[in-house]
């Protein structure tokens, strides 16, 4: 296990924040300073011959950002959009303007450092796609029964292109 | 040949005993016939040879004593012995010509004796004279007759030898007679022995061959083939072959009609287990068909029966309703003579009654007045119910837009505490309102999930309440058709009673003659009364007959599942029966 290093160190060490949602059943989360912005008005345009993964552009205040489709990154079912998706937009530090889609948002939640549990990234002895969820999944900590998946945010594009190429 | 087959084994019987006892017989008349001829021969030579021979040995003997008795004579010189002497020259002239009469001499012998017989006499008168002279004379004998004598002598002599010689032929005669009888007799025996032997021989082939080809053969036969139909594979068509028109041939004759029979029968047999077998077919269909009837049957009584059983409690009802009738009609009949009496008074209640039912026409209008008034009311509350579920219905629509709400608030919260934390230290504040804005978003969101169940519970409530002030409704209806019928009742009451004041002063003149028509009605409504009692007794009868009509329906159905099964059974005998039948070949 090693701790990963944080391009940019929170004030409070010790303490940090996470924006959690849901794909099916399972409890993910992402750091809350990539996170730009919620929102639930999903008017997606298609991209043809993009990844299967790359839903398309939505417009948000004059600004478009590409959507991904989470549940397809992380080889769940495919699912249609309901009242209870939802698009995470990231901020520009992430990477060119983009978001994913969600089943459900939860709330933001402050943990520990110290009770999350870092994943070892030695990758070699994988396949294609584990490596592509391994690489994407860079921790878990337990909350209230509840397990919580900690992704980076910063990978999702790597990993698309990673696939494509 | 061929009629001595066909005469019965009984006369075969007989023909070979006869058989037996005819060589029997020949055999011994054969034996007989011999002993016939050999007696014969004895009997001749007894009655000819015996005596010939008897007769020419006491000539011999007597001769001899003549001989003896002249010679005395001359010794003694003594005539007696001469007289003896001649008395013994006849006894053997006597016995020479017995010997001569005799028929089975010989003719040289005849010759001989004729000759001897002759001599003898010549001798005897010589012999007499000489010896008679020689016995007086002796002296001048010797001179005189010496030649005589000696003459004499000789002639004694020659007559000697030739009656000894004469004995001699005659009983070797006899001695021959005799070897030839043995041994006529030897070959006699040997020949009936041989002839015995070849009728023994003889008769027992014959015997055997009779009993043989016309007893033993035939019955052989007949036992094999019975053999064969009785332990071969029941083969009908065989028949006894029919050699000859004795019993066994008889015997063929009927067993062969008998076999004939049989067949007919075992192929009747046949046909009919095919029949059967098809015939039981149809029966258990029939007895399916049956069973099905049954059933309906049973459900049609099953019917009739409970119809019979609503018609018994009515036919009851009624005989109750009868005897009440009677009694009240007798009560009635009784009181006649009291309303007679009381009749002014009655009167004056007609009248009292009509003012009553008046009031209570009145009052009857007024409660289906009232009763209309309340269906009014009640279809008014029902619409108001009904208003009531739309508006809740609405406020539910209301709650759905707070939910709404809450959620895009809730979103709104996230979002600002998100910029709250990218502000760092600056955005604490906000981060605090941001949280105080969710908290207050998700209670907007569970109260407007309270409401909305609320709602439902009303919705629910005001369904029941429509459904209540229905039901209310129709029972008012109800009571207002009542309250109608009521009222016709009572207006037509009214009209009665108006007619019955009118009448009853006219009633009251003619209230005796009531009186006595009503004691007739009473006994007239007693006599219905027992009718009706007689008529539910009849009912009940009815009633149980058609329950036994009904039980027997189910016995009848239990019957035609009982022919249904004994149908299959006997589909099932037929079927062996049909197997059986076929082991014979016909």
């Amino acid at each position: 296990m090693r701790r990963i290093d944080l391009k940019e160190p929170n004030h409070h060490s010790k303490q940090r924040q996470f924006c959690t949602f849901q794909i099916s059943r399972h409890f993910y989360g992402v750091d809350i300073l990539d996170v730009k912005e919620i929102i639930d008005e999903i008017a997606i345009t298609k991209i043809h011959h993009a990844p299967e993964e790359v839903l398309g552009f939505i417009n948000i205040r004059g600004h478009v950002y590409l959507v991904i489709d989470l549940r397809t990154l992380l080889s769940f079912d495919k699912k249609e959009i309901d009242e209870s998706s939802r698009v995470l937009l990231f901020t520009s530090d992430v990477g060119e303007a983009f978001g994913i889609l969600v089943d459900n948002i939860g709330h933001m939640v402050e943990v520990d450092e110290k009770k999350i549990e870092f994943r070892n990234q030695d990758d070699n002895q994988l396949d294609n796609s584990d490596k592509r969820i391994n690489s994407l999944e860079i921790g878990a900590c337990k909350l209230d029964g509840r397990l919580l998946v900690i992704l980076e945010a910063r990978k999702f594009l790597d990993v698309i292109k990673n696939k494509d190429e | 040949m061929k009629y001595l087959f066909n005469i019965s084994i009984t006369k075969k019987i007989w023909i070979s005993l006869s058989i037996i006892i005819a060589a029997y017989m020949f055999s011994m008349i054969l034996g007989t016939s011999l002993e016939k001829s050999t007696e014969l021969k004895l009997s001749d030579i007894s009655n000819d040879l015996l005596p010939i021979t008897l007769s020419s040995q006491t000539a011999l003997i007597r001769y001899t004593e003549q001989i003896r008795l002249y010679n005395d004579a001359i010794m003694l010189g003594e005539i007696s012995h001469i007289k003896a002497a001649y008395a013994c020259a006849s006894d053997v002239s006597n016995a020479l010509k017995t010997i001569l009469s005799s028929k089975c001499i010989r003719s040289d012998n005849q010759l001989k004796i004729k000759n001897i017989l002759t001599t003898y006499e010549q001798f005897i008168e010589d012999a007499n004279y000489i010896y008679s002279r020689m016995c007086e004379n002796t002296e001048n004998f010797e001179s005189e007759n010496s030649k005589k004598a000696a003459q004499l002598a000789k002639q004694t002599k020659f007559l000697k030898q030739e009656i000894q010689s004469l004995s001699h032929v005659l009983s070797e005669d006899l001695k021959q007679e005799f070897s030839d009888i043995i041994k006529r007799t030897q070959s006699n025996r040997e020949l009936s022995f041989v002839v015995f032997f070849i009728v023994v021989i003889s008769v027992i082939a014959l015997t055997h061959f009779i009993i043989s080809r016309s007893i033993s053969s035939p019955l052989k036969n007949t036992i094999s083939m019975l053999k064969d139909i009785a332990e071969g594979e029941g083969n009908l068509t065989a028949r006894i072959p029919i050699e000859n028109k004795d019993e066994i041939g008889e015997l063929s004759t009927w067993f062969n009609s008998f076999i004939q029979k049989l067949q007919d029968i075992i192929t009747k047999i046949a046909n009919n287990a095919t029949l059967l077998n098809a015939s039981s077919g149809q029966l258990s269909e029939y007895a399916k068909q049956m069973i099905d009837n049954m059933a309906q049957l049973t459900t049609k009584s099953a019917d009739v029966s409970y119809a019979t059983e609503v018609l018994t409690t009515n036919i009851n009802s009624m005989a109750i309703s009868a005897e009440e009738m009677s009694l009240n009609i007798n009560s009635i009949s009784v009181t006649a003579e009291d309303i007679a009496k009381n009749m002014n008074s009655a009167a004056s209640s007609v009248d009292k009654m009509s003012t009553s039912l008046n009031a209570i026409g009145k009052d009857i209008q007024d409660g289906q007045n009232i009763a209309t008034q309340a269906m009014d009311l009640s279809s008014e509350a029902t619409q108001n119910m009904n208003m009531l579920g739309t508006a809740a219905r609405e406020i539910g629509q209301v709650t759905g837009v707070i939910k709404r709400i809450s959620v895009q608030t809730n979103l709104l919260a996230l979002n600002a505490s998100i910029e709250a934390s990218t502000a760092g230290e600056a955005g604490r504040g906000f981060a605090v309102v941001a949280e105080k804005i969710k908290q207050f978003a998700s209670q907007s969101t569970r109260s407007a999930e309270d409401i909305a169940l609320k709602i439902t519970d009303v919705q629910q409530k005001t369904q029941n309440a429509i459904n209540v002030i229905e039901k209310v409704t129709n029972i008012v209806e109800k009571l207002n058709q009542s309250y109608a019928s009521i009222s016709q009742t009572i207006e037509k009451q009214i009209d009665i009673s108006y007619d019955l004041s009118l009448r009853i002063n006219e009633i009251n003149s003619g209230t005796n003659t009531i009186a006595s028509s009503i004691s007739q009605a009473a006994s007239g409504v007693n006599e219905m009364s027992k009718n009706t009692g007689g008529a539910a007794s009849t009912t009940n009868e009815f009633a149980n007959i058609i329950s036994s009509v009904n039980s027997a329906s189910e016995n009848s159905n239990q019957c035609a599942q009982n022919v249904q099964i004994q149908a299959t059974e006997l589909d099932v005998i037929a079927a062996t029966l049909n197997k059986i039948v076929n082991k014979f070949v016909v």
